[in-house]
This record gives structure tokens, C-alpha cells and sequence, in this order.
């Protein structure tokens, strides 16, 4: 093939000349010229584009990435729930959802929406409509939507509306422990019982996470710590046992709704721990709906308000002389019926009735709840003496529970006590002082258990998913306060008050129980007593043999007739004793 | 990168190729001595064609119509002249460049590895993030059943409890009355039985160990 355009090959003389001028050598650069400067100027265009995008606009562009590809994410951290001794939860976190419109994104008008919102939101169309119009934004609908509802609501994909999650403590079990358990606040916070004072064990670290979103929405590991969404399976573990507390709360219920009382409490203590298997107070407040009810019952008034204990406080006075050495188990005491000490009188609750019953064992003592013999019983002792022991005994020191607001018992000043007669003999069968029904649990186990003051406890830890111990707490300390000689001679004295006629309501067949009633008169915030307000109270130690457990009841102000501890108090303690047996398994002594 | 593969094939290899493919029609050329390769007219314009011209570039030939070059005659007439010119001209290949070389195929293999390494990590971080996703969802999902069953289960048991203790139902409370306490057994524990046992200790003496 021949090349015309080949300008440096001279054509031949005598060939003819070339068709057409060579044309493309000088026109080849300009063309090569026109591209690479288009090249260039898109090149320029292209690194002006990037200037512009990379350094300009920068801030802009990495703000609106960030809004479009960031997500708040709060991974799933449940506070911790808290369970019974079985395993039962008293206390879980659920999700819940509150739904807020703003009308001017909407897609569709107001009456159109309100149309489809009522009803996933099972509210009247009307209604939700006059909501919609109260301004164009930010209305909030309907708070705590489970997430079905919350399902349903997205599922209708409109714009406008919003869905915010939180956490929202539920009591399945209800008002069952809600005096242990307490509640929690709107802002997930605890407010009363162990909500409030184990803050610290049940809240895990809410953390907020930045992720990165994909297009389709889906989020991106990219930024996460790791261990983040592998959050703990610890549970708060308490000592109460569910079984046991359903029954001592419903009968507690009955007896005082039957006696028209004021209040009522039951406790029932491992003597050897202090580890409390129930405790209940009525009247209670439901904690999921803890707004409706009277702040006074978000206390647990067994273990913040005093009382004057009464007669159940007399084994504690007898152990504490012969503690002392001023009594010997065999000794008796001269029942008058009524004395007189600095122009107080002093009689048996009987005086009426029975007279004086003059020389009294400690059981007999006990068993007929004599005044007049205690009084004498303790005047055996130096009043500096009974003084001291009684302070040893922590009465001024509130127990370490784990309940908010434990209340320290009130003891006359040492002056007044040494130096009056009458304040050592009104204490001898329990009034003149008070106390806490959890303090006198606490004594009462110090003489089950061997004269041991064991420290009252609900918490038994933090326990895995297989119910191991992960953390316990440590702070119980134990105290001995009476020699076990000692507590034998009222243990057995006690079993007296049981065997008695009076101590028929309480006794269980087959059972060696040991207890004492009580029934005490009010003090008057005037001074004095009322006559006609009493409040009557009844303990039980159980089995004889090796103490184990103790159930005590107190019930404030009672009405009706017979109201005595024994009486009112007493069944109850039974009839708890016995649920606590059969749950417990505890074999009879005696077929 | 890949591409540096078919580049440096060697200085032979390479000029082969160029007269192979760019200067494809001047068929003479390759029986020319090596030394005319290299003259400036040769490379002066891709466009420039007809064997005569390039062959005697300054000699006026008459314009006569060649034979295009087939791309299957092209390269097979200039081999075999070709290398064997080059071999008695060019000196041996140097340690040096024989080294870079081997070093050069070395690393070629190298980075087509390191390639494929990093597209398939580059891969698995996307797919990893994607699967992180899904599980994801489904984490929450199971977190959510587990929510929904443990409330319903308790709820569940409180209601049931409640509804016990309404007196209709007849339930009663536990108590020792509607207990049973086994006594313990007395008297001798229980002795392994010997008689029965021990043919069977013999049997199982013979037995596979399977068994």
C-alpha cells in the first residue's frame, strides 16, 4: 500500500502528482493539542471539583455524612433483675416506646392519620385527632407502648412520627414484695427498697455508641469496643422466698382486714444468718403503678418505725439476767398482781381478772406474761448493769438491712434509767423503750441461735445464669451477746409459753416451737398511753431442738374485742409456721 | 501491576514484539542488520508504511503495491533471523540483570498474591460487616423473645398464684397436715447385693469394653 501522506519521501519526477495536499502533519498537533487541553482543562475541572469538595466544603459535607450515616445506637442493657431464692423474678426490664407526631412532616392530612394511628393505639380517632391539632410538632401521643404496638405503628411507615425506647422496670409479681423489692422512677432510678440501695449492683452502664449506618440502614461494627453487647447475666438474688412470702402476705392481708388494723408485718428469719425468707407489710402499694399509692407505704415500716415491743421483749430481759448471773434458771419471782414504784402502778394485763398468782417460775413468768414478776426479775440486777447490757445489745444502733431508712431503737438517757426505779421496771416487760419489729427479730434469733447477733439480710448476691455466686455481700458481722447456756434456759422457757393453755393458737402438732406474745399499749406523742390502741405482736422459734427458723407478726392498732397477741397475732404465726414447714421440709420431732 | 508482567518481558522478547506488532508491514527490515532498527527514520511516524520506502528510505522506489502484512506471517518470517542475529551480537546477559530479574519475576508472583490477599480481605471486611449486621437483628430478636417470654412466664405465675388463693377453688395452703415426712430408713444401710453381682461381674469381665 502506498502512503501519500509520507510528506519526507520525494515523489518521483515523473509520478503523478498526489491527489491532495498532505494534510494531516500539520494539523495532527493541533488536534493532539485540542484533546490534551480538553484533558487538562477537565483535569483542572476535576481538581477544582476536589479543592472544592475536599477543603471548601469540607465541614458542610462531613456534617451532613455524619447526620446521614451516624446512629445513636443504646444497645440492649437491661438493669438487673432481681429474683427471689428460687429464681423467680421479682423485678425485670422490658422495653417500652413513647410516640411522638409532628404533624407538619406528615404525608398525609391529620384526620387521615389519626384514622390510621387509632388503632394500633386503641384510642378514639376524635381524640387523637384534637392531640394532632394541638400544634405542628413534637406532640406526644401515647406513652408506654409495648413493642408490639410499636411494631405496628412502624409498620405503617409514615412520615412524622416518632418512636423513642425505653427501658421500663416491670414487677410481674406485683404488690407481692413491693415493701423489699421498692420501685423504680420514670428515669429508671430506684426510689424505694433495694431499687434504691442496690443502685449499684442492678445498674449496669448505659453506654451510647456512634455507628456508622449502611444505605439499607443496617448498622456498621465499625466503631464498637468489644464486650459491648455480651453484657453480664448477673441477677440481684434475694433471701426471700416467693412461695413463702405469697402466704405470708395474703393471711397478713386477711387478719387485717378482719381486725380492721392499721397495719400489720410479718417476718420470718434464718436465726443462724439472719437471712430474711419473707417480709411483708400491709397495707402495700403495687410497684408498677406506684404513682396511685400514698408515699407512707413506699417505706417498710418493719424496719423504719418503733414501737414499744411489750411482753415479747421479756425472754430478751430474762436472758439478759442470767446473762448477768443476778438470776439462776430455777429461781422464782413474786407475782402480786399489781405494785406500785414511784406513784406508777404496775399490774398484770389479768390483775382484773386473776389477782396476784404469787411465786413464778421463769416459764410460768412467761407463759401467764406476768408484769409484776419480771419487774421483780429485773430488780435482781444493778440498774447500771441492765443498763449497759441493754446497750450492748445495739437497741440504739439501727440493724444493717438493706432497706432505705432502718430506724435505730430509742433508749432512755443512762441517767434516767439508772436513776428512776420506774424506767427499769417498765422495761422489764418491754414498754418505756422502743424498737424496730426487725430489731426484735434480730434479738429474738440472738437467743435461737445461741446468743449470736446475726445481721437481718435480704440480699444473698449476685447470682449467673446457673445460679452460682458471683458476688456476695460481706458486711454481716455477728456479735455474740448472750453465752449459749443462757439462750437453752429461755429456749426452753419459751417452749413453756407454747405448751400453756394460752399457747394453744400457736402450737403445731408434732412441733417443738418455742414463742412469746405480745401486746403492748401506744405511746401517745403527749406523753401517756392510749388505752384503747394497742398493738399486739407474736413470735415463734423453730424446731426446738436445733433453732432454725422465726416467724414474727405485729399488728398495729386492731380493732374489736379479745386483742391480745395472742389472739390476733398468734393464728397467724401458726398458720405461716405451718406453710413454712411443709416449704421448708422441716421433719416433725415427734410423729 | 499485572500489567509490569508483559513489560519487562526481556530486552529480546521486547524489540521482538515491537516488530511484531508496531512496525508490523515492514517485513524486509527484520533481514536487515540490527543496527538499521535503531535509525531515526524508522520511528519517525506510526503512519508510515510501504516496505520500499523504509527499506531504502533516500532511493526512490517505484510506488508499488506491497502486500499487506497478515498478522500470522508478520512475526513468523522475522524470528528465527531475528534472534539468531541478536545472539551473536548481543553479549551475554549480565549477573546483575539476571538477578533483577529473578528478583523482578519474584515479586511479580508476590504482589499478584498480595493482590488477590487484599481483594479477598477487602471482601471479607464488607461481607463481615454485612454478616455483623444480620446477626445483629437477630440478637435483638432473640434478646426480645427472651424478654417477652420471661415476663410472660412470671406474669403468668402470679396469676395463677392469685387465683389460688381464691376460696372457690378449694386449694389450701401448705401445710405439715398435707405433707408427707418419710422417716428415714433405719437399721442397716443398704448392702450391695453379692450374689447377683458377681456372675455379672465375671460376664461383663468377658464383654467388649463397647458394652
Amino acid at each position: 500500500m502506498s502512503n501519500p501522506d509520507f510528506p519526507a519521501t520525494p515523489s518521483p519526477p515523473d509520478a503523478p502528482a498526489p491527489p491532495f495536499t498532505p494534510r494531516p502533519y500539520r494539523l495532527q498537533p493541533r488536534r493532539l493539542w485540542i484533546v490534551w487541553g480538553l484533558l487538562a482543562a477537565s483535569l483542572a475541572g476535576l481538581g477544582f471539583n476536589l479543592y472544592r469538595l475536599q477543603i471548601l466544603r469540607a465541614p458542610d459535607l462531613m456534617e451532613q455524612a455524619r447526620n446521614q450515616q451516624m446512629t445513636y445506637m443504646r444497645p440492649y442493657i437491661p438493669r438487673r433483675e432481681i429474683v427471689d431464692r428460687a429464681g423467680n423474678i421479682l423485678a425485670t426490664d422490658r422495653l417500652v416506646y413513647t410516640l411522638y407526631a409532628h404533624p407538619n412532616q406528615f404525608p398525609v392530612s391529620r384526620e387521615a392519620m389519626a384514622q390510621q394511628l387509632a388503632r394500633p393505639l386503641t384510642q378514639d380517632a376524635e381524640a387523637l385527632l384534637k392531640t394532632l391539632k394541638v400544634r405542628d410538632s413534637g406532640i406526644p401521643l401515647a406513652a408506654n407502648l409495648s413493642e408490639e404496638t410499636a411494631d405496628q405503628i412502624r409498620a405503617l411507615k409514615l412520615n412524622g412520627l416518632e418512636l423513642i425506647r425505653q427501658y421500663s422496670r416491670l414487677y410481674p409479681q406485683q404488690e407481692l414484695v413491693s415493701d423489699v423489692v421498692g420501685y423504680v422512677d420514670l428515669d429508671h432510678k430506684g426510689q424505694a427498697g433495694l431499687e434504691y440501695t442496690q443502685e449499684k449492683a442492678l445498674e449496669r452502664n448505659l453506654r451510647t455508641l456512634q455507628m456508622s449506618r449502611a444505605g439499607n440502614g443496617a448498622l456498621m461494627p465499625d466503631h464498637i469496643p468489644s464486650g459491648l453487647l455480651g453484657f453480664d447475666d448477673q441477677r440481684l438474688q434475694l433471701t426471700v422466698d416467693m412461695r413463702l412470702q405469697r402466704v405470708a402476705r395474703s393471711l397478713l392481708k386477711q387478719q387485717v382486714e378482719t381486725y380492721k388494723a392499721k397495719r400489720g408485718a410479718v417476718l420470718v428469719m434464718n436465726v443462724n444468718d439472719g437471712a430474711l425468707l419473707a417480709l411483708a407489710c400491709e397495707p402495700t402499694f403495687d410497684p408498677n403503678e406506684y404513682s396511685k399509692f400514698d408515699l407512707t407505704l413506699f417505706k417498710n415500716w418493719a424496719v423504719t418505725d418503733l414501737y414499744e415491743p411489750g411482753s415479747t421483749f421479756k425472754p430478751i430481759n430474762m436472758a439478759i439476767a442470767l446473762e448477768a448471773g443476778a438470776i439462776q434458771s430455777d429461781d422464782t419471782f413474786y407475782d402480786a398482781g399489781k405494785i406500785e414504784i414511784d406513784t406508777w402502778e404496775i399490774a398484770n394485763h389479768d390483775y382484773e381478772s386473776v389477782g396476784g398468782r404469787g411465786d413464778l417460775n421463769l416459764g410460768e413468768i412467761l407463759s401467764y406474761s406476768s408484769n409484776v414478776a419480771m419487774v421483780d426479775l429485773v430488780q435482781q440486777m444493778d440498774p447500771k448493769v441492765y443498763y449497759e447490757a441493754l446497750k450492748n445489745l445495739d437497741l440504739t444502733v439501727a440493724p444493717a438491712i438493706e432497706l432505705p431508712g432502718a430506724a435505730a431503737g430509742q433508749l432512755k438517757s443512762a441517767e434516767q434509767f439508772i436513776h428512776s426505779p420506774v424506767e427499769a421496771a417498765t422495761t422489764a416487760f418491754g414498754q418505756g423503750f422502743s424498737l424496730t419489729p426487725l430489731k426484735l427479730a434480730q434479738l429474738q434469733a440472738a437467743i435461737a441461735n445461741g446468743g449470736l447477733l446475726v445481721t437481718p439480710h435480704l440480699v444473698r448476691g449476685l447470682v449467673d445464669a446457673e445460679n452460682t455466686l458471683v458476688w456476695e455481700p460481706t458486711d454481716h458481722p455477728v456479735k455474740r451477746v448472750f453465752s449459749p447456756a443462757t439462750t437453752e434456759v429461755v429456749l426452753d422457757k419459751m417452749a413453756a409459753v407454747i405448751d400453756a393453755p394460752s399457747g394453744q393458737s400457736a402450737r403445731i402438732s408434732g412441733y417443738r416451737l418455742g414463742g412469746k406474745s405480745g401486746t403492748a399499749e401506744k405511746a401517745s406523742p403527749d406523753g401517756g398511753y392510749f388505752s384503747d390502741r394497742k398493738i399486739v405482736s407474736f413470735f415463734t422459734i423453730l424446731p426446738l431442738e436445733s433453732p432454725q427458723y422465726l416467724v414474727l407478726v405485729v399488728i398495729d392498732e386492731p380493732q374489736g374485742e379479745d386483742l391480745f397477741g395472742s389472739t390476733v397475732a398468734a393464728p397467724l404465726v401458726k398458720s405461716i409456721t405451718e406453710a413454712l414447714i411443709a416449704i421448708e421440709g422441716l421433719p416433725p420431732s415427734s410423729p | 501491576m499485572i500489567a509490569s508482567v508483559q513489560r519487562y518481558p526481556s530486552h529480546r522478547a521486547s524489540h521482538r514484539r515491537r516488530a511484531a506488532t508496531a512496525q508490523r508491514p515492514d517485513v524486509p527490515r527484520a533481514f536487515r542488520e540490527p543496527a538499521a532498527v535503531d535509525s531515526g527514520k524508522v520511528i519517525r511516524h506510526p503512519a508510515m508504511q510501504g516496505a520500499a520506502a523504509i527499506a531504502q528510505p533516500n532511493t526512490p522506489a517505484p510506488l508499488t503495491l506491497v502486500p499487506p502484512a497478515t498478522p500470522s506471517t508478520a512475526p513468523q518470517a522475522p524470528a528465527k533471523p531475528s534472534r539468531r542475529a541478536r545472539q551473536t551480537t548481543t553479549p551475554k546477559v549480565p549477573l546483575w540483570l539476571r538477578t533483577l530479574l529473578i528478583i523482578q519475576q519474584g515479586s511479580s508472583i508476590l504482589t499478584f498474591c498480595l493482590a488477590t490477599a487484599v481483594l479477598m480481605v477487602y471482601g471479607s471486611t464488607v461481607y463481615i460487616q454485612q454478616a455483623w449486621s444480620e446477626d445483629f437483628r437477630h440478637l435483638e430478636q432473640l434478646q426480645r423473645e427472651k424478654r417477652e417470654l420471661t415476663t410472660a412466664n412470671e406474669l403468668m405465675k402470679n396469676q395463677l398464684a392469685q387465683q389460688a388463693t381464691a376460696p372457690e377453688n378449694n386449694l389450701v395452703a401448705p401445710s405439715p397436715a398435707n405433707t408427707i415426712f418419710l422417716p428415714k430408713a433405719t437399721g442397716q444401710p443398704v448392702q450391695p447385693v453379692s450374689t447377683p453381682t458377681a456372675p455379672l461381674v465375671s460376664f461383663t469381665a468377658d464383654a467388649p469394653l463397647g458394652y
